[in-house]
């Protein structure tokens, strides 16, 4: 059985089942509120104080469209330039393939500690370790939360954005032993402590991991291919610590984290911070293996890069390369979509059932996911109200919604189930109106008439028997006459 | 050569599949060909780079100003601290010394190590320049001097209060310094001291990303780039923003000239 689908699609529940349950969680909807607008306004604010923002993301966008056009090169590139130094580059095609590589790596190892990698929640490295007999630690603060409290991200940024302070108060106080009673608010054992506490208690905690950590695995948001290093991006500067203080460095990264160069990495580095969270750039920017080629290979201390390795992780992404989702891999997993996403910001990130939510896992999920089977999967693209917020906020202009669009084409083609009678009879009679405009424009006239007559006197209809899920939570509107509504029709359907 | 030789490729078969997955396929090819943009990526080391728009054109001149605006929003603090609302501004080379032993002296007589001697952390390298600073004889009376040699030293003293460092140079556009480091003791020198106190002289200032990433190509041998902006920062507890994650709680800046 493929790793993958262990914690993968672990429930048999589907989004649609997942999400009525996470609207009717009271904690999990306080907590959504309160991240609420922060991520928007801190994004709206650090874009609209530069002066070229549009041309800023255009620049961007055509950085990686460079580095996904030419990818096979650019990688080929990467691995020579990153060899010439010493750093070991190993290549993955699957979830299963990574964790072998790693856990060779750490082959007699026990102290594990780990920067915030997204890529390593999709190949479920932890498990995979800690099966091996490996001790491992998440330290940034966020995964960290997540790791004790045994649950997945709910955001590619602020993995537990779900988490109320006074869940995460319970969870250190139920983990973390002999805490000193003079940190706990007002003296007072029972007293919720404030997050000030929280957060110095998790870095005296994790501050001894970092000591004793013999490898550290961090994640890479770009890979340099003319220098042949990677480029990792924190906030707290855990990421940066699990990379210097433990002998072995491991740098796990998607195939498509590829880069050209200099140039085209600051054109991506200055929307990624700004759309993640609004800064500049983001608090610590660090290259690992940064050291410059020198000619003739000369100067070259090998040394010091002896105990960098790189893992890149396929994993079905150069089969999107040539699918019709390749635009998809020039993502750089700001998260942008996610805060703006109504559907996100209502239901959460757990939903969605992997680590990539919102928008932008809507896409990716069935794609990663086709090689496993998985038809809980399939089901995402469809739960989008298509309202395009996403498009417009995602700064290398990813057309999300075209893309969800191609997937349920997809899945009505070639549908993982068999399709229903239902289905069936709906795309029949829809092929017969589309096809006679006439007939189309007297059934439409009819049902307009209908509903016309229903909502009398109200402007607007709260209960239609056959789409109550519609109208449960809206109201229709129908004020404008039905003449006035059939003449438009004309209009726009001429004969 | 021999690194080559040490480095084999273990799982060449792999790597031809995902290479072969990735090959443009007929139809698919978009945008500029690799086959005549790659000899131009080796060309290119040291050449002008590419025009970029950066977020904002910065004349020479106001550099110095603009930094400190940015850092600023980034919680940095200048030394010495300005009065009221007044924006700190860049010292003169010769008052570096006197700046750092007050405000030590400071901390010193607040009683933050109960009254001793302070610890610092210096960098081995870095200790000539420091000493043309003068800064090393001012700052003795009340500081107890550590260089950072091994990593396991660190396993002593799990959070060594304070330590000094000269930024090898620092970004206008961002507000951002950057250390490029040699070895992981100089480097761990910038995350785990809890007030970490940088050097940096107006000249080294740069403008924009680019313009650091190639002084970066010019330089030395280094193990790695460091580009710090700011004090440690968290928002993973209910989005309130934290100072002192996991690195130092407090970044301390001298910009002189
Ligand atoms: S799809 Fe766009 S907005 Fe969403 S995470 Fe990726 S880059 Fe950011």
């Amino acid at each position: 059985m493929p790793l993958l689908s262990l914690s993968f699609f672990s429930s048999s529940q589907g989004f649609r089942q997942k999400s009525v349950a996470a609207l009717a969680n009271p904690t999990l909807r306080a907590a959504l509120d309160k991240a609420g607008t922060g991520f928007l306004n801190a994004r709206k604010k650090a874009f609209d104080e530069i002066e070229n923002s549009s041309s800023i993301k255009a620049r961007a966008q055509q950085a990686r469209t460079r580095a996904i056009d030419n990818m096979a090169e650019l990688l080929l590139l990467f691995e020579r330039n990153a060899q010439a130094k010493g750093i070991h580059v190993h290549w993955a095609e699957t979830a299963e393939q990574a964790c072998a590589i790693i856990i060779d790596l750490c082959r007699g190892k026990k102290r594990i500690i780990k920067g915030k990698s997204m890529v390593s929640e999709e190949i479920n490295l932890n498990e995979a370790l800690l099966k091996n007999g490996a001790e491992v630690t998440e330290t940034d603060l966020g995964e960290y939360i997540i790791q004790l409290a045994n649950e997945t991200p709910s955001h590619i940024i602020a993995p537990a954005v779900h988490k109320t302070r006074a869940q995460i108060d319970a969870l250190f106080r139920y983990h973390h032993e002999n805490i000193e009673e003079a940190k706990v608010a007002d003296n007072n054992p029972k007293a919720q402590r404030t997050s000030v506490l929280l957060v110095e208690e998790a870095r005296q905690k994790i501050r001894d991991k970092f000591l004793q950590a013999e490898v550290g695995i961090t994640g890479a948001n770009m890979l340099i291919a003319t220098r042949g290093a990677g480029l990792l991006l924190t906030n707290e500067g855990n990421g940066d610590l699990s990379a210097i203080m433990p002998q072995r460095h491991i740098m796990l990264a998607g195939i498509e984290k590829i880069i050209a160069d200099d140039g085209d990495a600051a054109a991506v580095l200055r929307v990624l911070g700004r759309s993640a969270s609004g800064q500049s750039l983001g608090n610590y920017m660090s290259l690992y293996g940064a050291q410059p080629l020198q000619d003739n290979g000369k100067d070259l201390h090998k040394d010091l890069h002896k105990d960098l390795h790189f893992v890149l992780l396929d994993n079905g992404r150069s089969k999107m390369h040539s699918s019709a989702w390749r635009e998809m891999l020039r993502c750089i997993r700001c998260g942008a979509c996610l805060n703006h996403c109504p559907v996100y910001t209502s239901v959460g990130g757990h939903a969605y059932g992997w680590v990539y939510s919102g928008p932008m896992g809507k896409v990716l999920t069935p794609l990663l996911a086709e090689t496993s089977k998985q038809t809980s999967a399939q089901e995402l693209p469809h739960a989008s109200s298509f309202c395009g917020r996403c498009v417009e906020v995602c700064p290398v202009g990813i057309p999300l919604t075209s893309l969800m669009r191609k997937l349920r084409e997809r899945d009505f083609e070639k549908p993982l189930q068999p399709r229903g009678l239902k289905t069936r009879l709906a795309c029949a009679v829809m092929r017969l109106l589309f096809a006679h405009p006439r007939l189309y424009r007297f059934v439409i006239a009819c049902f307009l008439r209908v509903l016309k007559l229903l909502a009398r006197g109200r402007g607007h209809i709260s209960y239609l028997p056959t789409i109550t899920a519609w109208t449960d939570t809206r109201d229709l509107p129908i004020n404008r006459s039905a003449r006035s509504a059939i003449a438009s029709i004309r209009t726009s359907y001429p004969r | 050569m021999s690194s080559r030789v040490i480095t084999p490729q273990p799982r060449n078969a792999t790597r031809e599949r995902i290479i072969a997955n990735l090959k443009i396929k007929k139809g698919a090819a978009r945008g500029e060909k690799i086959a005549t943009i790659l000899p131009k990526f080796i060309e290119r080391k040291g050449k002008k780079q590419r025009k970029t728009p950066t977020t904002k054109f910065i004349a020479t001149k106001f550099m110095a100003t603009e930094f400190i605006t940015r850092a600023t929003k980034l919680s940095c603090k200048f030394l010495p601290a300005a009065k009221g609302t007044a924006t700190p501004s860049v010292i003169a080379k010769s008052s570096v010394a006197t700046t750092i032993a007050t405000y030590l002296k400071s901390c010193y007589e607040k009683g933050d190590n109960n009254g001793t001697a302070l610890p610092i952390l210096i960098d081995a390298e870095q200790r000539k320049t420091l000493t043309e600073l003068d800064i090393l004889k001012k700052i003795e009376p009340y500081c107890k001097l550590n260089e950072a040699q091994k990593i396991t030293d660190f396993a002593a003293t799990p959070f060594p209060p304070f330590s000094i460092q000269h930024a090898n140079y620092a970004i206008a556009e961002t507000g951002s310094l950057v250390f490029l480091q040699n070895t992981r003791a100089q480097a761990a020198l910038s995350f785990l001291p809890s007030k970490h106190i940088v050097l940096l002289n107006e000249k080294d200032l740069l403008a924009s990303l680019e313009q650091a990433f190639a002084r970066s190509s010019t330089s030395k041998t280094y193990w790695a780039i460091l580009t710090v902006s700011g004090p440690s920062r968290t928002a993973d507890i209910e989005q309130e923003l934290h100072m002192g994650a996991h690195g130092p709680k407090e970044l301390l800046v001298i910009l002189y000239r």
